[in-house]
């Protein structure tokens, strides 16, 4: 090692350094294991609130309905498990202690699956009402014993929908947004570098 | 927060410090992105196999959560109003003179240390925290003939803004 290198190397330690704050390190932990705990936790509930909801309010279901709920459950558990597996990154999977050329390569594959997320629950918002409508026809025009029941829910369901479904899709909207510029500016950043 | 980190954070701290600011040149962006760094290297921990020094896991960790959160505040507009840090710890020693001639050339190569792109600039810092050819190479995925190249090069670089400056 040449003298000029040794001088840089001696510059280079005696700089001035800060000190790490626990406390906030601490609260910075606490906050960002709470954060994802309560994103699986939603999506778990997501999942789990058809047999809840079947168990604490049990009442007569046609064959029809019967079959129509439980499928709908199965795809609600396989979509459960699909956002699982596209935030193994932000769960912690993430492996930070991969090589920087890796680890680039994840974060960018991580705001990608990000999009995807945002993106598939937005065209969810599309076809939520549809399955609603279909299942509502089909129990009308099928074995429904008591239609003016029926129709009442239906309304009060498409109400909910008219509601709830545009602010979904406003907040996965802005998400889809925020990451799309995320990531243009990592790949910028990372082209330049 | 297990002792073992807290002895981690006590030996590693300075060294932590400084990959922050080799990214950071604002001292409030620094202090968050060494807590960001701190956070991440604590969460990294129970992942450590022992397959290279600590040292080397630490600063590989380091640089990955540097990586992200410089790409994400290149673009965001910053508040200095919103938050308080301490006095950095200082190094100097010596006369009064002696300290503002080494506060001088401690700028001087953060300047020039901070001009250089991304890569060499890892690589760099990494060899002035005293890691081989072979770890750095492990660290930044690239062969170590390539660490080699690169640190010349970045080295030269530096030596001529240093003595430009």
């Amino acid at each position: 090692m040449s003298n000029d290198n040794f001088d840089l190397d001696k510059i280079w330690q005696q700089q001035d350094v800060t000190q790490v704050d626990f406390h906030l390190l601490k609260r910075q932990w606490w906050l960002m294991r709470t954060k994802q705990y309560v994103y699986i936790l939603m999506d778990a509930l997501a999942a789990i609130a058809m047999p809840i909801a079947i168990y604490f309010f049990p009442r007569k279901m046609s064959t029809f309905e019967t079959i129509w709920l439980w499928s709908v459950f199965l795809l609600v558990v396989v979509w459960f498990f699909y956002l699982l597996w596209l935030r193994r990154f932000s769960l912690g999977f993430k492996s930070e202690s991969a090589s920087t050329t890796d680890f680039i390569e994840r974060v960018k594959l991580q705001y990608k699956q990000n999009i995807k997320i945002a993106h598939v629950n937005k065209v969810l918002c599309f076809y939520t009402p549809l399955v609603f409508v279909c299942f509502f026809l089909f129990a009308y025009f099928g074995d429904s014993s008591n239609q003016q029941v029926l129709l009442r829910k239906a309304k009060l369901m498409l109400l909910f929908n008219a509601i709830c479904l545009p602010l979904i899709w406003f907040w996965m909207h802005k998400r889809e947004q925020k990451f799309k510029g995320l990531l243009a500016d990592f790949e910028a950043h990372w082209d330049r570098a | 927060m297990n002792t073992d980190f807290n002895a981690i954070v006590s030996e590693y701290g300075p060294l932590l410090s400084r990959v922050a600011s080799s990214y950071e040149a604002n001292q409030h962006l620094q202090q968050e992105l060494l807590q960001e760094i701190s956070l991440a290297v604590w969460q990294s921990l129970k992942a450590f196999k022992g397959e290279s020094s600590l040292k080397t896991y630490i600063l590989r960790v380091a640089h990955n959560k540097a990586v992200t959160h410089v790409a994400y505040h290149a673009k965001q507009p910053f508040n200095e109003s919103y938050c308080e840090i301490e006095n950095p710890q200082s190094n100097n020693i010596g006369s009064p003179e002696n300290q503002l001639a080494q506060q001088s050339d401690v700028a001087k190569l953060l300047k020039a240390v901070r001009k250089l792109p991304v890569q060499s600039r890892q690589i760099v810092t990494m060899s002035m925290e005293g890691l081989g050819y072979q770890d750095i190479a492990d660290v930044c995925g690239i062969s170590s003939v390539n660490v080699g190249v690169i640190l010349n090069r970045a080295k030269k670089s530096l030596m001529e803004t240093f003595h430009h400056e």
